[in-house]
Parts: structure tokens; C-alpha cells; sequence
């Protein structure tokens, strides 16, 4: 069965840039969020496997975001996703949880390598 | 990866990240609370942010770049939540810089380099210093956006998905009438019904959006206008009125050559040169009123000018001349029946001023466009006072109803307007002269065609024998009989230009989507009627 990803962004354009991506490599989108509070609403109910979490976003930030999803549930597969010149909050992401990141601009074979490595941890853990 | 998609987004996208940012500077400019503040910077990182990874996403480098360097400016300065009213202007300058870049991109161009000093000022250590009162000028705030741009593909695109939806929502209320009560729950019923009451309330939100005011075309009148006078010689003032009438987007775009036209030709053709205007007792400059108005869905637009009014005498020796009029009926006919003559084919294209006004195209050309938008035309003159043409036609072209015929196997839709009746064939009434076909409908005999046979469909073995239906119409003055196999139904649909891949092919005149979202050729009668004339 593929795994469910629900992708989280504020940007149409890259949603749409990870959906097409991530459907190629035979993912299912199981939903997305242009912000973090209806990420964390539809969470529990859609229970992906993998949720891309943009760090820059209106409302809660990715990192409060990620926090919040770890405190629900220590076990979840998140992957951050950033522009270039925010290295600094994706290392601390990694530090408080997050299994793997990817940098803007995606590139296909990257994203899905890094997805891969990502539910791999997460297997392993 | 679909470029063509990615880039639409982004133009979208971008776009709408660079109003909210002109939103967020006019705030800063206004309010020094602290959160406000804040808010407004957080709102300035983010849009930047996420306009520098799109942009890096489809190699738009010079956009990136400028981002990026407005990104690492804007960084501090959110931390500390403070921005000192000084370093606005040069704001203002990069979100316009940005603007017309994305325009560019929007064109299809690639986004032009950044200015250098720009980059330089966002790189240089500070320009945080004391605030300046000319800061708080107001010439330097935008106005706040009323409004978003959309691509008028888009509005098209939702408008088909919005018909789409309508034409389910009838499909599921006919499979309720079709399916015995027992096996219904009422609150599906009840549910249907609120359904239908949303559906029908967005179809009319939608065609609002669909519609645009007649300025767009009406503003371009009084120039083309005044310079054809001035190559003649003439004097005009050219008088508007309510060109705050909306109609479809389809509409309005297709009247503005007919109107030029019309407008030329009265120029042209009606006014009089100042002199001769004079002579007759008239203002040298002559004068030129289009004027519009919507009632219940229609729109009528009247040109009206003072001139010479048309030579009635010339237009009945030119039709005779052209074989459109025999003499002896000639003599028989009003001058309002002549008038209308001009709208037949080589009737009004005048041979000595085509370069001028008429471009070689005629009146049946105006004609025709209209009556394409399911409209017609009229004109009257009044011999030294002048021409009045009026143009009425439904205001939404999108949205059109439909007679559902079968023939041959397949379904076809043509616009009811054109139509006056629909009569079973009975026996005798099909008339034979030669190898044409005259339907008998009240002791007429009108011209019959076999549509099947029109359209290249299979055709019954015999086909003068008593079958189907015949639709009786009247376009472009002229009656036509059609022979169907069988009248379907009536249905208001909406209606899709042809692909521009069978664009080509007469007599099409559009997609109808039908209830069952099946699409049909739409088949226009006037252009049936073509291989009559």
C-alpha cells in the first residue's frame, strides 16, 4: 500500500511542486494545509505516514507546529521543508524531532530520496 | 513538470504576496504599536520568503536574487519587530521592482535584472536612521487594493466548472424524479433542495464575475472617431452613454469591431463635411451617440448620428445592380424595407471609400457578428437627419437556450431565438421542386433542409417520406425549414467556444454542455441558411 503523506505550506505553488512530485513516486496525498492549524485540526483524522512541514508560515510556525505534532504523537514522520537561509531553524527542527529536511528548490530525485530516508528512521525507530 | 502550470501559479501567487505586502507597508506607515509592527514585518519575511522559493523553483534568478537580498534585510529587523519609518521608500521601490518582474514573467518574458543600486541599498550596513517627516507623505502609500487581478482563464475555467456543477445538480434532481418515493429519505430530498438553492446562488455569482462594464469598448469610440474625421476633413464629438452597463466578458469583446465599424461608418458615410453641414443649416461639427442600456438580460446599444441619413435611392439601384432585388419588386418595397437592405452582402461596401471607413468589410459583416452573439440589428434613416442603428442581444452569451435535436443518431443543440416553430412531417406536407425541398406550413411552402444531410450524417433511404420533426425559423430575413429526426428538449445550457482545432468547421457554433454533461455541437441557423442566399 503506498504511504500517505499530507503535505503543509503556505504556498500554493509549492503544495502543488510536492503533490506532483510525490504522486510520480507513487506517494498517496492524503491532504494539505496552507497553514498550521488545519494541519494539526485534520492530523488525528487523516493519520499520514509522512507530513512535509514548510518552516516559514502564517500563524504557528513550523516549529511550533512540529512541537505540537511530537507531543501528540512522539512517533510521527515529519520532514521540514525550506528555502535557502533559514539553516539555522532547520537544524533546531532536527533537534526537536523532525526525521529529515529538504531545501527549496525541490529537486524530484531529492525529495524523494529524503521521504524515503525519513519513513526509514522512522521504521527503525 | 508542467512549466506552463508552475508559471501561472506563480504569477498568481506572486502577485497576491506583493498586494499583501503593500498592504503591510501602508500599515507600518500608520501604526507604531508594537504588535502591529511586528505583524507587519512577519507578513513582509513570509511573502518574501515564499516568493524567493517559487522563483528559485523555476530559475527565475534575477527574482530570487532580489528576494533573497530583501529576505536577509527584513530578518534583523523582525527579530527586533522595529523599522524605522526611513527605510520605507526604499520598501516601496523593491515591492515595485518585484511587481514588474512578475509582469514580465506574467508575459511570458524573462524577469529583467534587478537594478544594482537596489541590492546595493538593501546590502548597505544601515539605513535605519532617525525617522524623516517626509516620510509621512502620503503621496508615498498605494491605495489599498480593492480588487485582485485574475486571469481572465481562470474566471473561464471556473465558470465551465461552475456550469458543470449546475448541469449535475439537474442530472441528480431528474434521477430523484425518476426514482420511485419509497426508496428516497426525505432528508435527501431536503438535502438536494438546499443544494440547489447554493448551486443556483453561485451560478449567479459567478456570471457576475463573468461580466465587465462596455467602457472597455465605448473608451476607444471618440479616438477612432476623431482621427478618421481629421483624414477627412470632417468635425465630430462622439457622445457616450452608459458605458457602466455590464455584459458577458464574451459579449462585450465581440461588439467592439462591429461598433467601430459603425462608428467609422458613420464618419465616414453619415456626417458631412463641415461646410455642406453648414449649408444645410446644421453645426459644422457633427455629432455621434452611442448609447447603452440593459433590461430584463438584454442589452441594447444605439449609434446615432446627425448626418446625411442613408441614400436610400443608391442602396435599392445597388441592390438591383447586385442582383439581391428584382426591379419590379423594387419599386413595391418602403424605404424602411430598403434600409435594411444595407446589411445584405456588396450592399454597403462602397467602392470609393473603403479604405477609409469601410475597410472593404460591409454591414453584413457587422450583421453577422452580431446575430453570431445570438443578437440582432436595425437600422433607420431619415434622409438629411440622420442614421440610428440599434444592436439588442442577450448580455450573457455564456449562458444560452437550446432546442435538443436528434438526427442521423447523434444530438445536436441549436439557439431557440431563431426558431418559430417545431412541427411534426405529416403526409403532403413536403413539397418537391427539382432537387429542393419546400415544407407546406400554413399554406407557405418554405425552403427545406435535411439537416442530417447538411452535416454529413447518414440519412434516412427516403427522404421526402413521413418522418421526424421540422424546425421553422427566421434569420438574417430569410425562412428556413429544418428536417429533424426528432425534436428533443429545451434547455438553457451553457455554451463553450469551439476548440481551436475544429474552429474551422462551419456551421459550428459551439460546445453545449447538456444536462447529462455530455457535449453537443451547438449549429448556428444563420449560417445554415448561408447555402440559400
Amino acid at each position: 500500500m503506498s504511504k500517505r503523506v499530507v503535505i503543509a505550506d503556505d504556498a500554493a505553488f509549492m503544495r502543488e511542486m510536492l503533490r506532483e512530485i510525490l504522486s510520480d513516486g507513487g506517494y498517496e496525498i492524503v491532504g494539505e494545509a496552507g497553514e498550521g492549524e488545519s494541519l494539526l485540526r485534520s492530523f488525528d483524522e487523516l493519520h499520514p505516514d509522512v507530513v512535509t512541514l514548510d518552516i516559514v508560515m502564517p500563524g504557528k510556525s513550523g516549529l511550533e507546529v512540529l512541537r505540537e505534532l511530537r507531543a501528540r504523537d512522539p512517533g510521527v514522520c515529519v520532514v521540514m521543508c525550506s528555502a535557502l537561509g533559514q539553516e539555522s531553524l532547520v537544524m533546531q527542527a532536527l533537534e526537536e524531532g523532525a526525521r529529515e529536511y529538504i531545501i527549496k528548490p525541490f529537486k524530484p530525485d531529492q525529495v524523494l530520496g529524503t521521504i524515503a530516508k525519513a519513513l526509514q528512521k522512522t521504521a527503525d525507530s | 513538470m508542467d512549466l506552463e502550470k508552475y508559471r501561472l501559479l506563480f504569477v498568481d501567487e506572486a502577485t497576491e504576496h506583493l498586494a499583501e505586502m503593500s498592504r503591510a507597508l501602508v500599515h507600518l506607515e500608520r501604526s507604531d504599536a508594537h504588535e502591529s509592527v511586528a505583524d507587519a514585518i512577519d507578513t513582509l519575511f513570509r511573502m518574501t520568503h515564499s516568493i524567493k522559493g517559487m522563483a528559485a523553483s523555476l530559475d527565475y534568478d534575477p527574482l530570487s536574487t532580489l528576494a533573497h537580498s530583501l529576505e536577509d534585510w527584513l530578518e534583523p529587523r523582525r527579530e527586533d519587530a522595529r523599522l524605522p519609518a526611513a527605510s520605507l521608500p526604499l520598501l516601496y521601490d523593491v515591492i515595485r521592482a518585484l511587481e514588474r518582474m512578475v509582469e514580465e514573467v506574467d508575459r511570458g518574458a524573462a524577469p529583467p535584472v534587478p537594478r544594482e543600486d537596489l541590492i546595493a541599498r538593501l546590502a548597505a550596513p544601515s539605513v535605519d536612521a532617525p525617522p524623516s517627516p517626509s516620510v509621512s507623505d502620503a503621496s508615498l502609500a498605494p491605495p489599498l487594493p480593492r480588487s485582485v487581478r485574475i486571469r481572465t482563464g481562470v474566471v473561464d475555467r471556473f465558470l465551465a466548472e461552475v456550469g458543470e456543477l449546475v448541469q449535475r445538480q439537474s442530472r441528480l434532481e431528474a434521477l430523484q424524479r425518476e426514482s420511485p418515493l419509497w426508496q428516497i429519505p426525505r432528508e435527501f430530498t431536503d438535502e438536494l433542495e438546499g443544494m440547489a438553492r447554493v448551486v443556483r446562488e453561485l451560478r449567479r455569482r459567478v456570471l457576475d464575475m463573468r461580466t465587465t462594464p462596455l467602457r472597455r469598448v465605448f473608451e476607444r469610440l471618440p479616438r477612432v472617431a476623431s482621427e478618421l474625421a481629421r483624414e477627412l476633413d470632417k468635425r465630430v464629438r462622439v457622445e457616450l452613454s452608459g458605458d457602466e452597463c455590464e455584459a458577458d466578458r464574451a459579449v462585450v469583446d465581440h461588439l467592439a469591431d462591429p461598433l467601430l465599424h459603425l462608428v467609422r461608418n458613420a464618419v465616414g458615410h453619415g456626417l458631412e463635411a463641415p461646410a455642406e453641414r453648414e449649408a444645410a443649416g446644421k453645426s459644422p461639427v457633427g455629432e455621434v451617440r452611442v448609447a447603452a442600456r440593459t433590461a430584463g438580460g438584454r442589452l441594447v446599444v444605439e449609434l446615432v448620428d446627425d448626418g446625411r441619413g442613408i441614400d436610400i435611392e443608391r442602396v435599392r439601384r445597388r441592390a438591383i445592380e447586385r442582383g439581391r432585388l428584382l426591379e419590379e419588386v423594387a419599386e413595391d418595397l418602403t424605404p424602411e424595407q430598403v434600409c435594411e437592405l444595407i446589411f445584405e452582402p456588396g450592399i454597403s461596401t462602397s467602392p470609393t471609400v473603403t479604405a477609409l471607413s469601410g475597410r472593404g468589410v460591409g454591414l453584413d459583416a457587422v450583421k453577422r457578428a452580431i446575430e453570431s452573439l445570438g443578437g440582432s440589428i436595425r437600422v433607420e434613416s431619415l434622409p438629411a437627419q440622420g442614421t440610428r442603428f440599434e444592436i439588442e442581444l442577450s448580455s450573457m452569451a455564456a449562458l444560452q437556450r437550446v432546442l435538443v435535436v436528434e438526427i442521423g443518431g447523434e444530438r445536436i443543440a441549436l439557439p431557440v431565438d431563431p426558431l418559430e416553430a417545431v412541427v411534426p412531417v405529416e403526409e403532403g406536407s413536403v413539397e418537391r421542386a427539382g432537387s429542393e425541398s419546400f415544407f407546406v406550413w400554413k399554406d407557405d411552402p418554405i425552403p427545406m433542409l435535411d439537416l442530417a444531410e447538411r452535416l454529413g450524417l447518414p440519412t434516412a433511404p427516403e427522404p421526402s417520406s413521413v418522418r421526424g420533426h421540422v424546425l421553422i425559423g427566421e434569420t438574417r430575413g430569410f425562412r428556413l425549414a429544418l428536417r429533424v429526426d426528432r425534436a428533443a428538449s429545451d434547455l438553457e445550457v451553457f455554451v463553450r467556444e469551439v476548440p481551436p482545432l475544429l474552429s474551422g468547421l462551419q456551421p459550428l457554433g459551439g460546445l453545449a454542455i447538456l444536462p447529462d454533461g455530455i457535449p453537443v455541437f451547438l449549429i448556428e441557423l444563420s449560417v445554415l441558411v448561408e447555402s440559400f442566399l
